[in-house]
């Protein structure tokens, strides 16, 4: 535990940091989205909403230099073209959504295929994440909530992979045997 | 015999009532282009990038009524109880749908379009928002911050604001018409150049372009399609307070039918904008056009001619900052950094810097409406780019040029 507190207090701010740039308006918007770790959200299912304040809670409980924040979008095809051009990197998202999203289906067809992966169980939702956030983030993230409170096992069908980070931080592994992304 | 009265009673009144109304009485042609869906992606009759290939969406004679339903800047789902985390959720990339284009009898390249702006009928919501990395302030205000509005045609009134009302002074935040292909291929080489040099200037962007047949990722021209950001000699997004109901904006038309369109409708806003957004809302705009042949030698950008209403925007009593171009050492203004930043870092005092100045006054201005008026810091500021007008003083005292910012006290009024 003691170095766990001592890895995740020296995160430095900007430690989540989305790739993208290329698709937001203006060049500050980065320096936003370097700065916080957003997880994204929907009007549409109340729930995904209370799920998201109570995760960014309890990240910035444990790792208060995340400065993790919660991105309300009006439903959740806005989060499918967030993630799907970079802009956002994680969700909350019920299970049957989440599948849809992953397999460009439904009215998430505009949007095409989006490789989802599985951070965190919520019980019938879950947190997203896109394939592409780093493993250490997502190890980090992990390791950050798997107290809270919040997870519980997932009560339906999910998309495919656990993330790496997740998964590693389920076989065990330490921060320092994973690879720099 | 009673049922024959009745029906002889009715025609009667009916006859009657149509011969007294004057509803029915009409001269205006009318061209409408209603909203269709719930976001510009769903509407014909919407785009948010500008080129000559899009397709007129609707096509009217000179002095036509021309009635035109416009969608808030940020095409956004934006309520009157959306909070900050929903700002966070914005697609930028959807900025600004614009309704039209009006292809307008008769107009060539070369000649000039005046549009007089007969009315604008707000929708019943309105923001204002402090959106991160944007805004005068930008460096300052890093969050972001959302003010919900309720509107009629006197004033606007926001739980997030107490104690303000803010006077309807709509106008269009953005109009104009579309460029030519010579104009797009020059506007986008000299901010392509602007952005190698370290400038604020975005290339087209497919992602979320409208309409997707000419402007998308697959369109026939999706690396030609100006984002409608900065405002140019077509006009657009220019943010001109003083466009309002009554006045006539003359535009130098590029294309053949001029390619009329409107947007980003602006319930009340002071001259500078300064946190990035207006009172942002939809719209029902009314405007009739005239064609001035072969205007365009002349009259190369947008103009306006206006009288009385420029007065009627002014403050009944007001509250005034004078800034100077002055700052601490050390510092580098957002405004400066792609220019040769380390020669004025250490200078606590710039030469002819109006940006500067605006930057002081606003900053006084900002202090003050927080002592006086008891609002934090980013309602101050929202408040500022509402109800504030930054205005030029003199160019010409060196190295000290003056930017005031006048605050509308009026907006204080019981």
């Amino acid at each position: 535990m003691i170095r766990r507190s001592f890895v995740l207090g020296a995160l430095a701010a900007g430690a989540f940091a989305p790739a993208a740039g290329a698709h937001t308006l203006y060049p500050q918007w980065v320096a936003y989205r370097r700065k916080h770790l957003l997880i994204g959200c929907h009007r549409k299912d109340p729930e995904t909403y209370r799920l998201c304040q109570s995760l960014v809670e309890a990240l910035n409980h444990a790792m208060p230099k995340a400065q993790a924040r919660v991105a309300r979008a009006p439903h959740p095809q806005r989060l499918a073209s967030l993630i799907g051009t970079d802009q956002m990197e994680l969700a909350v998202l019920s299970a049957p959504d989440a599948v849809k999203m992953a397999a460009g289906a439904g009215r998430f067809a505009p949007y095409g295929r989006i490789a989802l992966t599985r951070l965190l169980e919520l019980g019938d939702h879950l947190l997203v994440a896109e394939a592409g956030f780093p493993v250490r983030h997502g190890w980090m993230a992990t390791s950050a909530l798997h107290d809270s409170g919040l997870v519980r096992p997932l009560t339906a069908e999910a998309p495919g992979d656990l993330h790496a980070g997740a998964q590693a931080f389920a076989d065990g592994l330490s921060l320092d045997d994973l690879p720099n992304d | 015999m009673r049922s024959l009265f009745i029906a002889t009673a009715l025609v009667a009144s009916t006859a009657l009532t149509a011969f007294a109304d004057t509803t029915d009485q009409k001269w205006q042609t009318k061209v409408v282009l209603d909203k269709q869906g719930d976001h510009c992606a769903d509407d014909p009759n919407c785009f948010n990038r500008y080129h000559p290939a899009i397709p007129a969406a609707a096509r009217a004679n000179p002095g036509d009524t021309i009635v035109l339903h416009s969608r808030d800047a940020l095409d956004s789902d934006l309520t009157l109880d959306s909070v900050a985390a929903d700002l966070a959720a914005v697609d930028l990339n959807l900025v600004h749908p614009m309704t039209g284009p009006v292809h307008i009898e008769g107009a060539k390249r070369g000649d000039v379009l005046a549009v007089t702006l007969v009315d604008i009928e707000p929708d019943e919501y309105g923001y204002t928002v402090i959106a991160p990395g944007f805004g005068f302030l930008r460096d300052i205000y890093t969050e972001p911050y959302v003010v919900n509005w309720r509107l009629n045609r006197l004033h606007a009134v926001s739980d997030g604001m107490p104690g303000v009302k803010v006077p309807y002074e709509a106008f269009l935040g953005s109009v104009g018409v579309l460029p030519g292909e010579e104009e797009v291929q020059s506007w986008k080489a000299r901010e392509a150049a602007l952005a190698v040099a370290g400038g604020i200037a975005l290339p087209p962007q497919p992602v979320g372009a409208l309409p997707t047949a000419v402007c998308g990722p697959e369109g026939s021209h999706k690396d030609d399609c100006l984002r409608t950001i900065p405002p140019r000699e077509n006009g657009g997004n220019m943010d001109v307070q003083q466009m309002q109901v009554g006045t006539t904006m003359l535009f130098p038309c590029f294309i053949d039918g001029c390619g009329l369109f409107v947007g980003d409708v602006h319930y009340a806003q002071g001259d500078g904008e300064v946190s990035g957004t207006a009172i942002e809302t939809g719209a029902v705009v009314t405007l009739t056009t005239e064609i001035r042949p072969g205007a365009g030698a002349f009259i190369k950008a947008p103009a306006v001619e206006g009288g009385q209403q420029i007065k009627d925007i002014e403050p009944s009593e007001f509250y005034q900052t004078v800034g100077l171009p002055l700052k601490d050492g050390g510092f580098v203004p957002p405004y400066h950094t792609y220019l040769d930043a380390a020669e004025i870092s250490d200078l606590t005092n710039l030469s002819e810097d109006l940006t500067l100045a605006a930057r002081h006054a606003l900053l006084q201005m900002i202090e003050y409406i927080q002592r006086e008026h008891g609002l934090t810091s980013e309602q101050a500021y929202i408040l500022a780019s509402v109800a504030v007008d930054l205005r030029v003083g003199q160019v010409v005292d060196v190295p000290n040029y003056v930017v005031t910012a006048v605050l509308n006290k009026d907006v204080f009024a019981p």
